[in-house]
């Protein structure tokens, strides 16, 4: 877990349909297992744009992006974000 | 805020309209929204998925929804020729059920929500006209009131929310109709219904408070089907039937009236339901050519939502949910451009993707077999739900024997779980 990584979870914690979930972690599905749905992950855009100073282009707005925080984060540092 | 210079006009208080004036007054922007007739006003489209509460809960009416007693449905019946299974939201990790609702009061509802945030309501005042803006500055929409007095005001963005009258689209003559789905449809609304319940027990009608109902749908005799929504006092009814059939048909009978009547009694436990209930008023409705698509549904200064921009079949009752979603997501794409100029571009692009995969997606359950074809718009979207929502798609779209065109449309791999039971009879107690 890096900086970006910590960033992320702390972020997808506070979405409602979180707080339910068992053992959260890196990894853990978040789309499959309805975490993010296709309204929380708008929300989630804002707040990577805004918390890392980056823009997401449309091609990147794919399920494969947004699957688990360690694929967010990753988004997130291949996009150039900064994490300071 | 200035009369004549909001940031945003929302045109149609349907759904749509009065969830993306919601959010984007709650965003801070002064909204207008005008409606062309005064709510509460009749529409169609009562049977709502679980998905609804999602929305319900973020506008604040979900204790209004209870305390007015909406009759809530635990899932569907579906006969389809020689089958008959029936589906239950709790088998799809839903914990909350479906609603059969009156639009007339729901609607008034979520406008109410939306004057509640602060969205200033205007009723009987039609938009005519629309310029787009040049620059990134105002468009201009020209309104007529019912006395015919013309005005104009400029918004910084246009939504439209205007619904099967497809006002930009009109315009522009952006609108498509789906050479495949052109249907008629006809519905009624009957007193002293029986209705079907869990396990396909048919129950009656007093006994809805008790027993939760199950939304019925009917194939009919050739090609097309039924609908069957019980709701607080009547129950609707409708049946879909291909335009040619349906000129052919009213030709050998008395009346529309009549047609749909003799129809309904056609048609494989729909007349057992109705025997002994009355059509209210005698009365029948109609629409046709309900299914298009648009050329284009975001530009410089507008954004077209819910039934404006699309509309499919209603087979899986996704109308509502669906347009729904277009109002939040073009409310997060406007305010977003709004904070950020540069992002414009991307920001419709994203809408308009968004919004194609769904609409592909829906057509794709509704289409018979063999017709639908992959797109990645659809896939992107498909990708999007989870586990159990994938589940409830496969289920549903089996039930008509569509679940081969979702997968094939979704180019999915994914691993989806059969959730249906197949009953052999409908039980009359
Ligand atoms: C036969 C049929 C059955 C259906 N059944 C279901 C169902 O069971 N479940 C489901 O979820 N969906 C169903 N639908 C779909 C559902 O009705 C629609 O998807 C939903 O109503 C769309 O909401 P909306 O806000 O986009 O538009 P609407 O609810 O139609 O609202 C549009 C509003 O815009 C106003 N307006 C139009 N033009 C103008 C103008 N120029 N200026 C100002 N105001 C204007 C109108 O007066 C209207 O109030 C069905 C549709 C059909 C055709």
């Amino acid at each position: 877990m890096d900086r970006f990584d910590e960033i992320v979870l702390e972020w997808i914690k506070t979405v409602p349909s979180a707080q339910n979930m068992a053992g959260l972690n890196a990894r853990s599905d978040l789309i499959g297992d309805g975490v993010l749905d296709s309204l929380a992950v708008l929300d989630l855009v804002s707040f990577l744009e805004g918390r890392f100073c980056l823009s997401l282009p449309v091609e990147e707005f794919v399920p494969e992006n947004f699957r688990s925080v360690a694929a967010i984060a990753d988004l997130a540092r291949r996009l150039g974000g900064s994490a300071s | 805020m200035s009369a004549t210079e909001p940031d945003i006009l929302v045109v149609g208080g349907g759904p749509s309209g009065s969830i993306a004036a919601f959010d984007l007054a709650q965003k801070g922007y002064d909204v207008l929204l005008i409606d062309r007739v005064r709510h509460p006003r009749q529409t169609v489209g009562e049977s709502l998925l679980p998905s609804i509460w999602r929305y319900l809960d973020h506008m604040g009416v979900s204790d209004a929804i209870e305390r007015d007693g909406y009759v809530k449905k635990a899932g569907g019946v579906v006969c389809w020729g020689e089958t008959i299974s029936e589906i239950s939201f709790r088998d799809f990790a839903y914990d909350r059920p479906g609603l059969h609702v009156e639009r007339d009061t729901f609607d008034l509802l979520l406008l109410n929500a939306a004057r509640g945030a602060g969205v200033k309501v205007r009723e009987g005042v039609r938009a005519e006209r629309f310029v787009e803006p040049a620059d990134g500055g105002r468009g201009e929409v020209v309104l007529v009131e019912e006395d015919g007095v013309r005005s104009s005001v400029f918004p910084r963005v246009l939504v439209d929310a205007s619904g099967q009258a497809g006002f930009l689209a009109r315009l522009r003559d952006w609108r498509r109709l789906d050479p495949d789905f052109r249907f008629v449809s006809l519905w009624g609304y009957f007193a002293g219904s029986r209705y079907v319940g869990a396990g396909g027990v048919v129950r009656a009608f007093e006994e809805i408070a008790s027993h939760p109902p199950m939304t019925f749908v009917s194939k009919l005799e050739g090609w097309g089907w039924s609908w069957h929504i019980p709701m607080r006092r009547l129950t609707s009814v409708g049946v879909n039937v291909p335009v040619e059939l349906y000129r052919e048909a009213v030709a050998r009978h008395r009346s529309v009236e009549d047609y749909f009547l003799a129809t309904c009694a056609d048609t494989c436990y729909l007349r057992d339901l109705l025997s002994g209930a009355t059509l209210a008023n005698g009365e029948v409705r109609a629409i046709r050519d309900y299914s298009y698509a648009t050329e284009r549904i975001a530009g410089p200064g507008f954004f077209i939502v819910g039934d404006a921009a699309a509309f499919v079949d209603p087979i899986f009752s996704l109308g509502v949910v669906l347009a729904a979603y277009s109002g939040r997501l073009a409310a997060w794409a406007i305010d977003r451009t709004l904070r950020s100029p540069s992002q414009a571009e991307r920001n419709r692009d994203l809408y308009a993707r968004q919004m194609r995969g769904r609409y592909q997606l829906a057509r794709a359950m509704a289409l018979p077999s063999d017709k639908a074809e992959a797109t990645a718009d659809a896939r992107t979207w498909f990708d999007f739900f989870s586990d159990s929502e994938k589940d409830l798609m496969w289920s549903a779209a089996s039930m008509t024997t569509r679940s081969a065109n979702v997968v094939r449309a979704a180019d999915s791999e994914a691993v989806m779980t059969l959730k249906r039971q197949d009953l052999h009879a409908l039980h009359f107690l």
